[in-house]
């Protein structure tokens, strides 16, 4: 046997046969990858989902679906969840069972969620700045270390608020928000937020904002004054959509606070006994708000995922099998075409070993390049799986 | 060079029986072997080649009892001292016409492959006159010049034996005569004998000796 010569010729043959043997390495890297992706990526989709689920014990939002609940809590997606009010919030202290963390995910600044929330959260959440310093007043904003690197921004620099209703005249208007620092990366969803603090939320929002002194304008800007001392200003005053410390003063809410609208609220138990209490209150108010624990959410929803996953991953195996069964007829055709190639090789001299090692080497091959191409798929998978995850699952 | 004693050859099946009572080919010589189909042309040059084993009588080529060798080293034989050429050929389609006529080295672990042995293949090509055409596929070329590539493969290993099968039966008129002839000239020229098989009687010019298998007859060339 001439180990040498049957792999130059088996080489010889796969590279004159370039289609047939890309497409063969082509199904079976598919074949062998593909199952092996999917349960690669659910995995990884399920720690990343998990890890944080599970570091939230309780999360209080309006009635609604505790999955959509969860995601604004946590990733600060599903923006247009129904509003849990302050008051709701501020009552699950009663008793002084737990302490709670208010969140407001509703506005974007280009694509980025800006999250309303209290300094408790940064401390919740482990979450340090590494550039500048902590938000101090209304209108500041710390960044998200992806939003800061993605933008190139700092402290000093602005972020304005993107509108929400581009054509609508009594919609939120834009915010010139000051950066006063960048959180350190965690990998996470706060990488790519904005914090400020809840009430500049609402500033946003329209429930609170700043204008001209209205005993400083101009008779021009004044529609009508009653008896009562009470102006009515036409359109022409300016409200400010920045908050400076020349202004900021001039900032006030139209209406009760405790009534302004939150997306969600993280609960903090003081201990077990104030999460059995807690939950056990909010079993029976499940039509005003609801109290959910993030990591049973993601339970069911890994249960049906990983449901699934499986079915998937089972058709997955079966068209795996089916693929290796075809490119194996593929080659038992094509070695019966090659028959009378391979008697007259033997005619001039090959032995059998010689013949079945050109055989082996073409199929093996095309076996090794197909495991090598799916190790390589699986390798990129595992590296881009984060940021696929987060694609994905936000 | 080729001695055969006393054959008798039977295919499993039964349906065909050879009977040869003595065949021999001196060195060097050029022996043209004719006959009715079916006669057993194409199996006596399997035997002699090695590649059929009789039942009785027996085959030295060279010296060898190719007939009581095992089968390796027939294969070894065969690859090392005796050149073939198929009626179709059996050019390897995916390999170039330099790897074609390399072929017996890739093959055999009784040839070894070197500088001299690829610059002799190239000498080999452009003596039949397909010096330019080494790195083409055969596919692209004609009959014609299929044929020579064969011819260079059988020779490229200096072989005391040159076995050719019905060579000229792909060929149109005109290139037969000349294709036996190269043939002829080319054995000649590397100093092997050579068996050729054909049922063409127009091609048999020049051959040392004609035996007509059918008839266990020898017959003269008429020139």
């Amino acid at each position: 046997m001439k180990i040498s010569g049957s792999l130059y010729l088996g080489w010889r043959h796969l590279q004159r046969h370039k289609a047939k043997t890309a497409l063969l390495t082509g199904a079976l890297t598919l074949a062998v990858f593909l199952p092996i992706g999917v349960s690669l990526f659910v995995s990884q989709a399920e720690t990343r989902l998990r890890t944080r689920a599970v570091e939230t014990p309780l999360l209080l939002g309006a009635p609604g679906s505790p999955l959509e609940l969860v995601f604004n809590g946590l990733y600060f997606n599903q923006p247009e969840l129904a509003p849990l009010t302050m008051r709701q919030m501020h009552e699950t202290r009663e008793g002084d069972w737990c302490h709670a963390i208010p969140l407001n995910a509703r506005y974007h600044a280009r694509g980025h969620r800006i999250v309303g929330t209290s300094l408790d959260y940064f401390t919740f959440r482990h979450l340090s700045v590494t550039q500048g310093s902590q938000m101090v007043r209304l209108g500041d904003c710390v960044l998200g270390a992806s939003v800061a690197r993605q933008w190139g921004l700092g402290p000093g620099d602005h972020v304005i608020s993107s509108p929400e209703a581009l054509f609508d005249m009594a919609g939120v208007y834009p915010l010139k928000m000051r950066v006063t620092g960048v959180l350190a990366p965690t990998g996470g969803a706060d990488d790519r937020a904005i914090f400020t603090d809840v009430k500049t939320t609402w500033v946003i929002s329209g429930l609170a904002h700043g204008h001209q002194d209205a005993t400083k304008v101009s008779d021009n800007e004044v529609l009508g004054k009653a008896k009562d001392g009470t102006l009515t200003l036409n359109a022409s005053v300016v409200e400010y959509n920045e908050i400076t410390p020349e202004n900021v003063a001039s900032f006030h809410f139209h209406g009760d606070p405790e009534d302004f609208p939150l997306t969600s609220a993280i609960i903090l138990p003081r201990d077990h006994k104030g999460k059995t209490i807690l939950l056990g209150r909010y079993q029976d108010r499940k039509g005003e708000v609801q109290l959910v624990e993030p990591p049973l959410v993601m339970d069911n929803l890994f249960t049906t995922v990983f449901q699934i996953r499986d079915v998937v991953v089972a058709a997955l195996a079966l068209v795996a099998g089916a693929a290796l069964l075809i490119s194996a007829l593929v080659f038992a055709l094509s070695h019966r075409l090659r028959q009378r190639e391979f008697d007259s090789l033997k005619a001039i001299g090959a032995d059998a070993s010689s013949l079945r090692a050109l055989i082996l080497f073409e199929g093996g091959f095309v076996i090794v390049a197909s495991l090598a191409m799916a190790g390589i798929l699986t390798a990129v998978l595992r590296a881009l799986a984060p940021w696929l995850v987060r694609l994905v699952a936000g | 060079m080729v001695h055969c004693d006393g054959l008798l050859f039977q295919y499993p099946a039964g349906e065909f029986s050879l009977r040869v009572a003595s065949f021999e080919v001196a060195e060097g010589q050029s022996v043209a072997i004719v006959g009715p189909s079916g006669c057993g042309k194409s199996t006596l040059l399997k035997l002699i080649a090695g590649i059929l084993v009789p039942a009785e009588g027996a085959i030295r080529v060279a010296d060898h009892t190719l007939s009581s060798l095992p089968l390796p080293q027939r294969q070894r034989f065969r690859a090392s001292r005796i050149g073939m050429v198929f009626q179709e050929f059996e050019l390897v389609d995916y390999l170039s016409v330099e790897d074609n006529i390399l072929l017996p080295y890739y093959l055999s672990d009784g040839l070894t492959l070197d500088d001299a042995v690829r610059e002799r293949a190239r000498t080999l090509a452009t003596a039949v006159g397909i010096g330019d055409f080494l790195p083409r596929h055969p596919r692209s070329m004609s009959q014609g010049e299929r044929q020579r590539v064969a011819i260079c493969r059988a020779l490229v290993t200096k072989p005391g034996l040159v076995l050719a099968d019905e060579p000229t039966a792909s060929l149109d008129p005109a290139n037969q005569t000349r294709s036996v002839a190269l043939l002829r000239e080319q054995s000649a020229g590397v100093g092997a004998a050579l068996v050729m098989v054909t049922h063409d009687h127009g091609t048999l010019a020049g051959f040392d000796r004609v035996v007509d298998l059918g008839s266990l007859v020898t017959i003269t060339p008429t020139v």
